[in-house]
C-alpha cells in the first residue's frame, strides 16, 4: 500500500515530502501500519499543533476500496505503529 | 510506599537552589523536585487569576528577587518520550563533555539575560519558572520546540536539513519566547496571529543572538537558524532583512503583496519580521536601544489580543512608541516607516 507523507511545520516551517509502499517494511510492521491507518476515523478533525514550532503530518493513502483517504495527524498522534513508515518517508522526502 | 520529601515547605528558592547542587543526589533530586513543585504553586495561582479576567498574574515571587536562572538540562537519549531523561547539568553546576548539553544551558542563560537585563521579566512567564531543557531528543529529529509547559526539546538534525538544534543562541531565544507569548497575548497559532506568534520568536531570538553578542545592527546579519542548517537548507531558515532568500526553499514574502492566504505561520511571519527590522535599522545602535522595547510593551499590552492580525498588532506598536517616545518622536517615525515598507496600515 503505497502511503504519501507531508511534514507540515516545525521550527523551520518548511514542507517535505515522500511515499514509501508498506510492502517495503518488514510484514509485520506493513501490517501494522495498515491496520492502524484503515482503523483511523475518516471524519477526524485536525488536530492543532500541540505546541508552537510541532510538526503535522499530512497522509495519504488507499482505503480497503482503494479509494484515496487522506488524513492529518499532529506529530503527538504518531504512535509506535506509524512511526516507522513516516520515517521512511520523511527520510526520502524533498523539500518544499 | 511513598518516600517523604522534607523539603516540600517553604525553605526559600535560594537555599533549595543550594540543596539542587548537594552532592548526594537523594537530596539533589528532592530540592529539584520541590523548587519545580514551588514554581507549580506560583504557576496554578496564575491560571487562577487568568480564568478570574486578569491578563496575567501579578508577579509572586515567594522571597525571590530575580535576576538568576533554574536551568536544568537532561539527555533524553534519543528517546521521544516527553518525561526528563538523564540529568546532565543543573544549576550553578559546570560543563560538561556534551557539547548539547552546555550550548542549551547557556542558550538559556542568554535568554534569560536579555529579558532581565531589558525588561526585567523574570524568566518566561515573569515569574522565575524554572527551565528544563531535553537535549538529543528523537532520532535525526529535525525540529526544536516549547512544549507550552516549562520544557523545551532539542532534536539532533539529521545532518541535511538541521543539525544540532542547541547551537544556535537565536533558536533558543525564538522557542523560549514562545513561553513568554504564551503569558502575554498567547496569541493563536493560526492566520495572521500566528504569523505575529511565529515573528515575536524571531524578533526576540534575534535580538537574544545580538545582545549575547554584543552586535549592533549592522553587524547582525539578521538571519535565523544560520548555525542549525545542515547542507539543504543553508544558508538560513529565515532572514529579517530580506525574507524569501534565506535558502533555496524559503518562500517567506517581504510585504502584503505576497501574503499567502492559509500559508504557515512561518511563511507569513517574513511580513512583521521585516517590519521589526526596517524600524530597528532606520533608527541605528543597538535593536534592543528602542525597537524590541516597543515591541516588548506590544507584546505585553493588554490590548493585544489573542486574535490579533497584522494591522492590530501594528497599530498598537506605534501607540506604544508615542506613548514612550512622544508622538512627533523619530521612534514613532520609524515605526510608521517600518510597517510602511511592508504595507500594512498603522491607523
Amino acid at each position: 500500500m503505497r502511503v504519501r507523507v507531508v511534514r507540515r511545520g516545525g521550527l523551520a516551517g518548511i514542507a517535505l515530502t515522500g511515499e514509501v509502499d508498506t510492502g517495503e517494511l518488514p510484514a509485520e510492521q506493513a501490517k501494522a501500519v495498515e491496520d492502524r491507518l484503515h482503523g483511523l476515523p475518516l471524519d477526524k478533525p485536525t488536530a492543532p499543533p500541540g505546541h508552537p514550532d510541532g510538526f503535522q503530518y499530512a497522509l495519504e493513502f488507499p482505503g480497503p476500496r482503494g479509494e484515496s483517504r487522506s488524513i492529518t495527524l499532529d506529530e503527538s498522534e504518531v504512535d509506535d505503529n506509524l512511526r516507522p513508515v513516516i520515517q521512511k518517508a520523511m527520510e526520502r522526502g524533498t523539500l518544499g | 510506599m511513598p518516600i517523604r520529601q522534607p523539603f516540600h515547605c517553604i525553605l526559600p528558592p535560594d537555599l533549595l537552589n543550594r540543596l539542587a547542587r548537594a552532592s548526594d543526589e537523594v537530596t539533589r533530586n528532592a530540592a529539584l523536585d520541590t523548587l519545580q513543585l514551588d514554581h507549580l504553586f506560583r504557576l496554578t495561582r496564575a491560571e487562577m487569576a487568568s480564568r478570574l479576567g486578569g491578563r496575567t498574574a501579578r508577579p509572586i515571587t515567594f522571597g525571590r528577587i530575580g535576576g538568576k536562572p533554574q536551568r536544568t538540562i537532561y539527555d533524553q537519549q534519543h528517546s521521544t518520550t516527553q518525561t526528563p531523561g538523564v540529568v546532565m547539568r543543573a544549576e550553578g553546576q559546570a560543563a560538561v563533555a556534551d557539547t548539547a548539553v552546555n550550548q542549551a544551558y547557556d542558550g538559556f542563560g542568554y535568554t534569560y539575560n536579555f529579558y532581565w537585563t531589558m525588561f526585567q521579566r523574570d524568566s518566561i512567564d515573569g515569574q522565575g519558572l524554572p527551565i528544563l531543557g531535553m537535549v538529543h531528543y528523537g532520532q535525526n529529529y529535525d525540529n526544536a520546540f516549547w512544549d507550552n509547559v516549562r520544557n523545551m526539546f532539542f532534536g539532533d538534525g539529521d545532518g541535511q536539513i538541521l543539525t544540532q538544534t542547541t547551537a544556535g543562541i537565536d533558536v533558543v531565544g525564538h522557542e523560549l519566547t514562545h513561553g513568554v507569548t504564551q503569558h502575554e497575548a498567547n496569541l493563536t497559532y493560526s492566520g495572521q496571529s500566528g504569523a505575529l506568534n511565529e515573528s515575536i520568536s524571531d524578533v526576540f531570538g534575534i535580538q537574544v543572538k545580538q545582545f549575547a553578542l554584543n552586535q549592533d545592527v549592522t553587524q547582525s546579519d539578521w538571519l535565523i537558524g544560520a548555525e542549525i542548517v545542515g547542507p539543504a537548507l543553508k544558508p538560513a531558515l529565515r532572514s529579517m532583512k530580506t525574507p524569501g532568500t534565506a535558502n533555496p526553499h524559503d518562500t517567506q514574502p517581504a510585504d502584503m503583496d505576497g501574503y499567502v492566504q492559509g500559508g504557515d505561520v512561518h511563511t507569513n511571519s517574513g511580513i512583521p519580521n521585516r517590519a521589526f527590522y526596517t524600524v530597528a535599522s532606520t533608527l541605528g545602535g543597538h535593536a534592543w536601544d528602542a525597537a524590541g522595547k516597543i515591541w516588548y510593551a506590544t507584546l505585553s499590552d493588554s490590548a493585544l489580543t489573542s486574535g490579533a492580525a497584522f494591522q492590530d498588532f501594528a497599530k498598537l506598536t506605534l501607540g506604544n512608541a508615542q506613548r514612550i517616545y512622544g508622538a512627533t518622536s523619530k521612534e514613532a517615525q520609524a515605526v510608521q516607516a517600518g510597517w510602511a515598507a511592508v504595507k500594512v496600515p498603522t491607523t
